[in-house]
């Protein structure tokens, strides 16, 4: 069964990048402008990795994560954030966050990949 | 394996790039524009990233040195020049022709140096390029001890220690100790808290930057990796971690001996077998690739042959199910008019989904002007502020390709001839800004595109000696100006050789009709002297499909777009008639109108009442007056036969679901008729 991941992000470059890199490696992707537009996906349907942005209109990252947390079926499901940078610095904020981590954004097609697989591997 | 993907990548990154050379411009005229240069260096940042992603290598280095530039107006470094705009908007079409031609596009590296030392700061990274990193030998073999203690919310983030494990696993030989504390792990796991810490050895080719990457997720503080050696006892994290997990009086130095034998004589027996060089992520990678089906990526190219296809089966499915509709009312069966109901409004979104599929604004168009326009008006001398209007308007994807280069044309013209320098702008009292502007708009069944200047105008008399001396006409034939001007667009009637005889216009006027001609559009010149120019594409749409209001006159049906219609009422004949003036009352206003039955020279009909149709078209209001009015209808718009190609009045025509045809009245026709006249 093919894995599913969300993909919110509002800059439709990134995102059909992004959709069409993870298609590539052979996931089920849906994706979304915003935070609120992300909503529906969260109905009890399986969900194996939700890889979102910050700085979206409408509804915020933050928030999305906030709702996906509070919702007992996603509690537990990662969460990749994208930004504009990474540190260690941003990692440890991921701990406060709830979130799993943070994809560099653009991105390296290696990297990202093998973020991507270590998360669902 | 990305291939696929390139083309796709091509088209997004042709449109960013359009974007760019707009958001250039906008900044050029509003230098300090914070949201711009973020966008600016937003998008550089992503192109950057995709080109190298889909092997435009060299897109890169030159969008690397673009984000640089704009990376430093960001923190306010240097600031936003003309120069600055003439060197981005230079490299913007580096990265075009890269992007069109192919990805290897020599890379002018003398350009690039330049930008960088100009705008200095930006690192000079562009030298340096991908940089591989090949894993170690087997040789190289090292023995490392990993302590992981993940934070006790750790699922919470979403992630689960047994991958790391897993992984570290396949990296090398291993020996791995849990750290249960209490709970088995298994228990911990379903109980989403973690209590676990693990003690693992490894002996492996991977660096410790390497293995960091397994740890990708984690924080800091949660993993430590220490390479044995013979002083590692010591070690202040090992220790603590020792001490933490150990009550025994065991040193560390005996431990990690225990520990670690087992794993270096394994090792020296096995090296052989230890396949290193494959990274386990990238076989695993690779698998995942042989399951993907390609091509379902989010865009797909169809031949407009069977988009055409589609939506002439549309317009049948439109028609079928008005006539089933018709013949079902008979019937006065509820269910069965109810299923109709829903198919029509099913219909009725399939009909806007598949010309949806067509139809793209003008706007992504006329929006790439911007820069000719710019540059063409700096190249001549002369100041022309570019206005865009209707760039919402839709029209059909081809039919918007095949206008690109008689609009070209067109505006090269207006700024070459027609738009006069700033010094005889200034002399004959006019603003030393010229004035260019470009309007979309829909008019029935068409699209027009008017392309108007406030230059100096086309110069009839010269036109006039033209067509005298090459024979067009004789000297005492009176024409008018209208057909002098539609002389220009014969072929021959002026080549480049005489542009300052007739003021510039006409040259390739004739190329430009021939091109709008073979789809379907026509060309309509007109000119002011000192006024200016303006130039009037109507562009058909092949095959469209309208809602429109269905008139009676004199028992034949005629289609208006229901868009224009502003009010409708009953006025009687006398009342109309009686001023013998062609304009009617209407919100305190006079409102020219038309009689259709005049018009075509019906006879009078013997109602004493007459419909009259209020018509808006660019907020001029003028009124149609007919017999009745049927209703509205959603018609299928097909162009007139040959038959019918001298008549003004018509645009085209519409099967009824009685099979009866109704005409489409050219409104636009209409209305110069009774406004302009």
């Amino acid at each position: 069964m093919k894995k599913r991941i969300i993909v919110v992000e509002d800059f439709n470059t990134s995102r059909q990048i992004i959709k069409k890199t993870l298609e590539g490696m052979g996931y089920l992707v849906d994706e979304a402008a915003d935070g609120r537009e992300a909503l529906r996906f969260f109905n009890g349907s399986r969900i194996d990795l939700v890889i979102t942005d910050y700085n979206m209109p409408f509804m915020d990252g933050a928030s999305l994560v906030e709702f996906i947390r509070s919702k007992d079926e996603y509690r537990y499901i990662p969460i990749l954030v994208l930004s504009t940078e990474t540190n260690t610095e941003k990692q440890k904020r991921a701990k406060e966050a709830k979130i799993t981590g943070w994809v560099k954004k653009p991105f390296e097609i290696t990297e990202f990949k093998s973020q991507i697989q270590r998360i669902l591997s | 394996m990305m291939n696929e993907f390139v083309n796709s990548f091509i088209d997004e990154a042709r449109e960013l790039l359009y974007q760019l050379e707009s958001d250039l411009l906008l900044l050029e005229k509003t230098p300090g524009d914070r949201k711009i240069t973020d966008n600016i260096f937003r998008v550089m940042h992503n192109l950057k990233g995709a080109a190298r992603m889909y092997g435009f290598e060299n897109m890169q280095y030159v969008a690397h040195e673009f984000e640089s530039i704009f990376d430093q107006i960001r923190a306010g470094k240097i600031s936003v020049s003309k120069e600055l705009i003439d060197d981005t908007l230079k490299a913007r079409d580096i990265l075009m022709s890269m992007l069109d031609k192919n990805p290897s596009t020599a890379l002018n590296q003398d350009f690039l140096k330049q930008l960088s030392d100009k705008y200095a700061e930006s690192q000079n990274i562009t030298a340096a390029g991908p940089v591989e990193v090949i894993s170690g030998k087997p040789s190289d073999q090292r023995l490392f001890c990993i302590l992981f203690t993940p934070d006790k919310q750790v699922f919470e983030r979403g992630l689960n220690p047994d991958k790391v494990i897993d992984e570290i696993q396949a990296s090398g030989k291993t020996k791995i100790i849990a750290h249960e504390n209490e709970t088995p792990w298994e228990a911990q796991k379903s109980m989403k808290f973690c209590q676990t810490a693990w003690e693992i050895y490894l002996f492996t080719s991977l660096t410790i930057n390497e293995m960091g990457e397994v740890f990708l997720f984690y924080d800091d503080d949660e993993y430590c990796i220490n390479e044995i050696k013979e002083d590692s006892a010591n070690d202040p994290s090992m220790l603590v971690f020792f001490q933490q997990h150990y009550n025994s009086e065991a040193s560390l130095t005996d431990h990690l001996l225990e520990c670690t034998r087992d794993l270096k004589e394994d090792a020296d027996i096995s090296a052989g077998a230890n396949t290193p060089g494959v990274n386990p992520n990238e076989e695993s990678g690779g698998k995942s690739f042989n399951h993907s089906k390609p091509g379902k990526d989010g865009t797909i190219n169809v031949s407009s042959q069977k988009l055409d296809e589609l939506l002439n089966l549309v317009s049948e499915l439109v028609i079928s199910t008005a006539a089933l509709d018709a013949h079902a009312i008979r019937l006065k069966d509820l269910q069965l008019n109810n299923l109709i109901e829903n198919v029509e409004k099913l219909t009725k979104r399939f009909r806007i989904n598949a010309l949806d599929l067509r139809l793209i604004p003008v706007g992504t168009l006329l929006n790439r002007f911007n820069r000719q326009v710019r540059d063409l008006s700096e190249d001549l001398g002369k100041k022309v502020l570019l206005v865009l209007e209707g760039q919402e308007t839709e029209i059909d994807k081809s039919v918007l390709r095949s206008i690109e280069s008689p609009l070209m044309h067109i505006i090269r013209n207006s700024i070459d001839h027609g738009i006069e320098s700033p010094q005889e702008r200034l002399q004959k009292g006019k603003t030393d800004k010229g004035i260019l502007k470009i309007a979309a708009f829909y008019s029935g069944a068409n699209v027009i595109i008017q392309i108007h200047d406030d230059g100096r105008g086309i110069n009839l008399e010269k036109i006039r000696e033209r067509a005298i001396l090459k024979g067009y006409i004789t000297p005492d034939q009176s024409v008018t100006d209208q057909e002098l001007l539609n002389l220009i667009m014969e072929p021959g009637f002026t080549t480049s050789e005489n542009v300052s005889i007739v003021s510039g216009r006409g040259v390739g006027m004739d190329v430009v009709r021939k091109e709008l001609n073979a789809i379907g559009g026509s060309l309509i010149i007109e000119t002011e002297k000192d006024l200016g120019t303006s130039i009037t594409m109507k562009l058909p749409t092949t095959l469209s499909i309208i809602d429109t209001l269905m008139l009676k006159v004199n028992d034949s049906h005629v289609l208006i777009p229901l868009l224009e219609v502003e009010y409708c009422y009953m006025e009687s004949r006398n009342n109309l008639y009686l001023k013998n003036s062609n304009y009617l009352q209407y919100k305190n206003n006079m409102v020219p109108f038309i009689s259709l039955r005049q018009k075509f020279n019906f006879p009078l009909h013997n109602n004493p009442e007459e419909m009259v149709i209020i018509l808006n078209k660019f907020n001029t209001r003028y009124a149609i007056v007919v017999d009745d009015i049927i209703g509205e209808q959603q018609a299928v718009i097909k162009p007139l036969g040959e038959l019918f190609i001298n008549q003004p009045y018509f645009s085209g025509g519409s099967i009824l679901v009685d099979g009866n045809l109704a005409l489409v009245l050219d409104t636009n026709y209409l209305f110069n008729q009774s406004v302009l006249n």
